[in-house]
């Protein structure tokens, strides 16, 4: 039974993450005590996570060989029809498929792909913010970062003291690890990763069924920001990111549970992070 | 040029798995997806920087589809998928297997119409927008038919008693 003056369709909204700003606060707070609300909308994340989960077998088949043929003659022929010949193409980062969450380092590694996935997809769209050198830093370290994160030990969430102490250390401030419990999701674990310019952390959350994953990352950045906002939102093909700073820490909210989510979790970070400057050790 | 390639080359399989949902057969999938990737090919100019490569590559295959489907005066209503293509690979334990083919046993009973809203909007993440073109209606009947298809598929799903039926219940 759904109480009013929530209907069906918004949940189905709330966890698509296109329930209207207006209505949104609302709803949180009524989620925040009502268990029937709550258990609704982790049935419809559940049923969500299965409905993508559709056809997945058909992604990780190999392609026929007539298909990419077809692709790659074009390559070949030149088409000199297509507009890209003569455009200012900026080649996109290849960056991986979205593909089914596994848990612990498989989650950190899809994580970091969906942002270069993110990345890739943004580079094009917003020339003004892809120009931006925060942008350009996130793609850079962040695609770089899968082969190096192959290398590092990531924290499981046994050990998640010892990583807030590592990141502590390669943020050069103390960094309190968010409870996102409120938006069901829990901490599975995460890595540092060594950055463009700096190293930098991720924390890595998984709502109760692994399906959905929301990635903090963490890193500072010393130089002032050369576009005066706090916090945008960008989205990609497998994925939203919130990116915002605060005193010399950015933060990047990435998750494939919606914008909504990827927005509340990013206001909350940030507005923690403005009301409370976290000291430098 | 090749940058393009490989993006498209990137997309075939989300076109198959649309395209088998679309036709409901391995081969004329396969087949649907080729002349989609001639089409494309040939009209790369068409595609503006920028924008959704999978949405306008969704666009081109499914008017071939409806092109087909005029040229050979068949039904739309396909063959049913068999029980081994129903079966989809899934992380996890027996349960989480079960609910999966709970799923896919739900969703092949809706209709064409709440299927393919459902793959494009909630399986392929397109946005309202997005999915508007593929399918050429407004974007006011995307909502409307998306609220339908879920809510279908809440009814079907709801009466389950099986393995993890109870989590589907609003």
């Amino acid at each position: 039974m759904i109480p009013p003056p929530f209907s069906v369709d918004d949940i189905e909204d709330y966890v698509n993450g296109r329930l209207s700003l207006d209505r949104l606060d609302d709803f949180e707070t009524a989620l925040e005590h009502d268990r029937a609300l709550a258990a609704a909308v982790r049935a419809c994340r559940r049923r969500n996570a299965a409905l993508r989960r559709l056809g997945a077998d058909i992604l990780v088949e190999s392609v026929p060989e007539r298909l990419t043929r077809v692709a790659r003659s074009a390559a070949s022929a030149g088409t000199s029809r297509s507009a890209f010949a003569t455009a200012t193409w900026q080649s996109l980062p290849s960056g991986p498929r979205t593909r089914r969450m596994a848990m612990g380092t498989l989650a950190l590694a899809f994580v970091i792909g969906v942002t270069v996935g993110w990345a890739g997809h943004d580079a094009v769209v917003p020339p003004a913010l892809a120009c931006d050198p925060i942008v350009r830093d996130v793609t850079t370290g962040f695609s770089a970062a899968p082969e190096r994160v192959r290398n590092l030990l990531p924290f499981p969430e046994g050990r998640q003291n010892e990583l807030m102490e590592w990141l502590d250390k390669a943020v050069g401030r103390s960094v309190a690890r968010p409870d996102l419990s409120p938006f069901g999701y829990r901490f599975v674990g995460g890595t540092l990763i060594p950055g463009y310019e700096c190293a930098s952390g991720v924390l890595v959350y998984h709502d109760g069924d692994g399906d959905d994953y929301l990635g903090i990352f963490i890193w500072p950045r010393t130089d002032p920001p050369p576009l005066s906002f706090s916090r945008m939102a960008m989205r990609g093909p497998a994925g939203d990111m919130q990116i915002g700073q605060s005193d010399g820490l950015f933060v990047g909210v990435v998750t494939n549970a919606g914008r909504r989510l990827a927005e509340a979790t990013a206001v909350g970070l940030f507005s923690v992070f403005d009301a409370v400057p976290v000291p430098a050790r | 040029m090749d940058d393009v390639v490989s993006l498209i080359e990137g997309e075939i399989p989300r076109l198959r798995r649309y395209a088998r949902y679309l036709v409901r057969d391995v081969d004329r999938a396969d087949d649907l997806v080729q002349d989609a990737l001639v089409r494309a090919i040939s009209n790369l100019d068409k595609w503006q920087r920028g924008t959704n490569l999978r949405s306008w590559l969704f666009v081109i295959l499914r008017n071939v589809y409806i092109n087909d489907l005029r040229k050979l005066r068949t039904s739309p209503a396909p063959a049913e998928l068999q029980d081994d293509d129903a079966a989809v690979g899934v992380c996890g334990g027996q349960e989480a297997r079960q609910a999966m083919v709970e799923m896919e046993r739900a969703f092949n009973q809706l209709s064409e119409e709440h299927r393919e809203v459902l793959l494009l909007v909630a399986v392929e993440g397109l946005e309202y927008e997005e999915a508007s073109r593929v399918l050429d209606v407004p974007i006011g009947t995307v909502r409307s038919r998306l609220s339908r298809a879920r809510s279908a598929l809440r009814d079907i799903l709801q009466p389950s008693s099986g393995v993890g039926g109870k989590e589907w219940i609003l």
